[in-house]
């Protein structure tokens, strides 16, 4: 698969502060790469960088044939063929949905311009509202007419700037849904900077975690959720168990069994991949200490009786189907659902 | 290369027009006087060092009480007619100083038509009886406080619309009458627009002259007009004028801190306060007090300027004098507006040198008319020694008067433009070029379009300001080419008022529509800042 937009190492400083630090990341066409990270982790600086808005110190950005940034040389962003779509939208006030999806094909002549605009508002369902001023359109549909505008110049890639996090929740997956299948019948490269996992998860084809300016992991949603390389990096993608034990070469000899082990020296275990059962069944003895409802399930939080160890290394979340019995106080079996049985 | 060139052009226009600055300082501290100044320092300094405080802390004090006064009625209660008060009133800033003093210091005196009429219908003589003339210090200070509080009612009325709206109605429900919410929780937060608009009438105080020598007060502006033009002292004049000049640098520094502390205690997710309906009765007062300011400002000098018109008729020169008024105030508002447009345009594209000529160009807006128009002849001075022809500065009368309004009224201009830019994120920018605007291009396609009320506004406070301006335009005009400003003070200084009357009129009635169309914008302005509908998320405003 061929990248079209390519970091490679890139840096960039601010008053002797690395925001981005070392980064590679690369972009193909067709796919959505995920960039999740807390606010200020240097997301939107690589961004940034990408769009030519930032200069790089360090490392270069290049597209298919061209160095795009290196350290002193920058390709203008009018020049780089890429698309931005901004946390607010960033639409033109003084001008209607047609003219801001418009704004970008200025080479074209006016009856060429107005048709691909009206055509690319047309397949972002928004054919009626092409006169209609930014004002006059809801959040989802500014965000529908952003998107048009940074396709209309057919651009190799697309970053979007949390475009999704100003809406409300429940226009965001639908408005998420329907943009990212638009940008990938369009064969773009997109690049989402988000900081919400439940995004970054359900939407990217690969996701980066990036943490005080570095890419900490990346790879397949699937796999940077069930096995991420570091503590930071699970913590970034959901919820997690911390689990101790002897090490073991890869693994990690815990309670709960025999778990791989991140290069902290723990098993990470995610809340729904431990089972609770009736203390009966084989597995490692618990008290359920707490009980939340939480969306579509439940969550209880159990001690595992292993004495000497103290409550922060023994206490797991865990997440079981909203009608399961477990109350406070009760007496349970804990057991991983992948682990290997204590030898 | 030539495109950098020509963006940083207007950044070069604006720092050129304040080298006269840096020629009347130097002229002043490197001229020799003879003597000139200190004798004017034995004789009349202290005179017009007191006077010229007096003057400001009177005006200062009226126009803050005019001014916040009005506001906190404005922006707390419902009375009738106060949706059109609250842009009418910034209507006074139309009527110069002077105009007004013309027409009340005729009105007033023991010839006019007040106290002729108080004799006719009492029988009394001129010493018989005690009338309150408006001359003289207490004269100047009403005066200024009437036609200057739209400067603090302004300021006052953001403050109050913008800063804490929900903080007032909470003051009330913990049990604050109309006037301890007032003096409690609405003038503590506002104080510091109230500072900054006074700082700002304080400097214009300072630079009037047309008023101030109508009513016989010894202000700075009246001895450096006397200096240069009575007594042939231009050196003299010039180290009056950079005294002058500091003080209002000073005055501007406190306004710009004013400023600041203002924003901090501005509460942008603040609405403004519900308002309070009153009695019927309370609710006219309200009325009445606006409507008594607004014809005090405004309505009485206005009429009494037209009924003197109408009897005496037009004034000799009039005509030319509007026309060379409109053609050299239009100009000046298009090349103003135009260089602050292309120094908003290219600060907020990052450029260092614009940013650098946006600060400077403050302390062209601290400088009185008459030490600008002073400047640019000692630079003309210095420039004619090197050049072999003088005729060519001769020639250049207008475009002088024109770099004088630079000098002075750039700023204001320059402000408005990037004012309105400002309400527009930076990321539109940055959207633009990543949709293939190159720099060049986004000035004209973006920042064009999303300055174009400020554009408008910024031209037309230049107009208004620049047909109004005296002392620069009285200094620097051409022989021969009287405006309506020169005329007016022409007739005026001979007490000649029946023929002042019609220049001062026009000046008025073509100011009016220029501050009306002002009031107008900065109206639609805040209506739609704080427009009941619900922002879409993600909007910008317009």
């Amino acid at each position: 698969m061929t990248a079209v937009l390519t970091a490679m190492g890139v840096s960039r400083e601010f008053a002797g502060r690395r925001v981005v630090d070392n980064v590679s990341v690369s972009l193909s066409a067709g796919r959505v790469t995920a960039l999740l990270g807390q606010s200020g982790c240097g997301k939107s600086t690589l961004l940034r960088m990408l769009a030519g808005l930032e200069p790089v110190d360090g490392g270069e950005i290049r597209n298919e044939r061209d160095v795009l940034s290196s350290p002193g040389q920058t390709v203008s962003p009018d020049k780089r063929n890429v698309g931005l779509v901004f946390q607010s939208f960033a639409l033109f006030s003084h001008l209607t949905a047609r003219d801001n999806v418009a704004f970008g094909l200025a080479h074209e002549k006016r009856e060429q311009r107005n048709r691909i605009a009206q055509q690319l508002l047309a397949d972002a369902g928004l054919a009626d509202r092409a006169s209609a001023y930014p004002f006059q359109l809801s959040g989802g549909e500014q965000q529908r007419v952003a998107i048009a505008r940074a396709l209309a110049r057919k651009p190799s890639a697309v970053l979007l700037d949390e475009p999704f996090s100003s809406l409300d929740a429940g226009l965001r997956r639908q408005t998420r849904q329907r943009a990212l299948a638009q940008l990938r019948q369009a064969s773009t490269a997109v690049l989402l900077v988000t900081h919400d996992a439940d995004e970054a998860l359900s939407e990217a084809d690969d996701i980066a975690v990036m943490k005080s300016g570095q890419v900490i992991d990346a790879g397949p949603p699937e796999r940077v959720y069930a096995t991420p390389a570091t503590l930071e990096s699970a913590q970034l993608t959901g919820d997690v168990n911390q689990l101790v034990g002897a090490v073991s070469g890869a693994r990690v000899l815990t309670a709960l069994g025999e778990l791989p082990a991140v290069s902290d020296g723990y098993a990470l275990v995610r809340p729904e991949a431990l089972l609770v059962r009736a203390a009966s069944s084989p597995g490692a003895p618990a008290t359920v200490v707490d009980r939340r409802q939480l969306a579509g399930a439940l969550e209880i939080t159990v001690e595992l009786s292993s004495p000497g160890r103290p409550p922060e290394q023994s206490a797991l979340r865990v997440r079981c189907p909203l009608n399961s019995p477990w109350l406070s106080g009760q007496t349970v079996s804990i057991s991983h659902l992948n682990a290997t049985d204590r030898q | 290369m030539v495109t950098k060139a020509l963006r940083s052009l207007p950044a070069w226009v604006g720092l050129l027009a304040l080298t006269p600055l840096a020629a009347l300082a130097i002229g002043a501290l490197t001229g020799d006087d003879g003597g000139a100044t200190r004798a004017l320092a034995a004789t009349r300094l202290i005179d017009m060092t007191t006077s010229s405080m007096l003057l400001v802390f009177g005006a200062t004090l009226g126009v803050s009480c005019i001014g916040a006064g009005l506001a906190w009625l404005v922006c707390n209660y419902r009375f009738p007619g106060r949706g059109w008060f609250d842009w009418v009133l910034m209507l006074p800033l139309a009527a110069p100083s002077y105009v007004l003093a013309y027409a009340y210091l005729d009105l007033t005196q023991a010839a006019g038509p007040l106290q002729s009429a108080l004799r006719d219908a009492t029988g009394w003589r001129v010493g018989d009886y005690l009338f309150p003339e408006v001359v003289g210090l207490p004269g100047a200070i009403l005066i200024f406080s009437l036609c200057l509080y739209p400067y603090v009612y302004a300021l006052a009325r953001s403050a109050f619309n913008g800063s804490g709206g929900q903080t007032r109605d909470a003051a009330r429900l913990l049990g604050c009458t109309g006037a301890a919410v007032f003096w409690r929780v609405g003038l503590p937060m506002a104080r510091p627009a109230v500072a900054a608009g006074a700082a700002l009438a304080a400097m214009e105080t300072l630079a009037d002259y047309g008023a101030v020598a109508h009513l016989g007060v010894s202000t700075y502006t009246v001895g450096i007009m006397r200096a240069w033009s009575s007594a042939g002292e231009p050196i003299a004049a010039a180290r009056l004028a950079v005294v002058l000049v500091v003080i209002c640098l000073a005055l501007l520094w406190i306004e710009r801190a004013a400023r600041g502390r203002g924003e901090r205690f501005a509460d942008a997710a603040s609405s403004p306060p519900s308002l309070i309906q009153l009695s019927p009765v309370r609710a006219w007062v309200c009325s009445g007090l606006c409507l008594l300011v607004l014809t005090l400002a405004l309505v009485v000098p206005t009429a009494y300027l037209l009924s003197i018109s109408l009897d005496a008729g037009p004034s000799r020169g009039l005509t030319d004098a509007v026309v060379r008024t409109l053609l050299l105030a239009i100009t000046a508002a298009v090349i103003l507006t135009l260089v602050g447009f292309g120094i908003a345009s290219a600060t907020r594209s990052g450029s260092p040198m614009a940013r650098a000529t946006q600060q400077l160009m403050s302390a062209g807006y601290a400088t009185p008319g008459a030490a600008a128009a002073l400047g640019i002849l000692m630079l003309v001075g210095a420039v004619s020694t090197l050049l072999p022809d003088t005729s060519i500065i001769v020639a250049a009368g207008p475009a002088l008067l024109i770099a004088a309004y630079q000098c002075r009224f750039g700023s204001a201009a320059q402000g408005s433009v990037a004012a309105a830019l400002s309400r527009h994120p930076s990321v539109l920018d940055e959207a633009a070029r990543t949709l293939g605007c190159s720099e060049t291009s986004l000035i004209g396609r973006v920042h064009w379009p999303l300055a174009r009320t400020g554009l408008l506004t910024g031209a037309l406070l230049a107009f208004v300001e620049v047909v109004k301006e005296q002392p620069a335009t009285i200094i620097l005009r051409p022989f021969d080419f009287d405006t309506l400003a020169v005329l007016a003070h022409g007739y005026a200084s001979e007490e000649r008022l029946a023929q002042a009357a019609s220049p001062a009129l026009a000046i008025v009635l073509v100011c009016a529509p220029a501050m009306i169309a002002v009031a107008w914008l900065t109206r639609q302005r805040s209506l739609e800042a704080s427009a009941n509908r619900p922002t879409p998320v993600g909007a910008v405003p317009v």
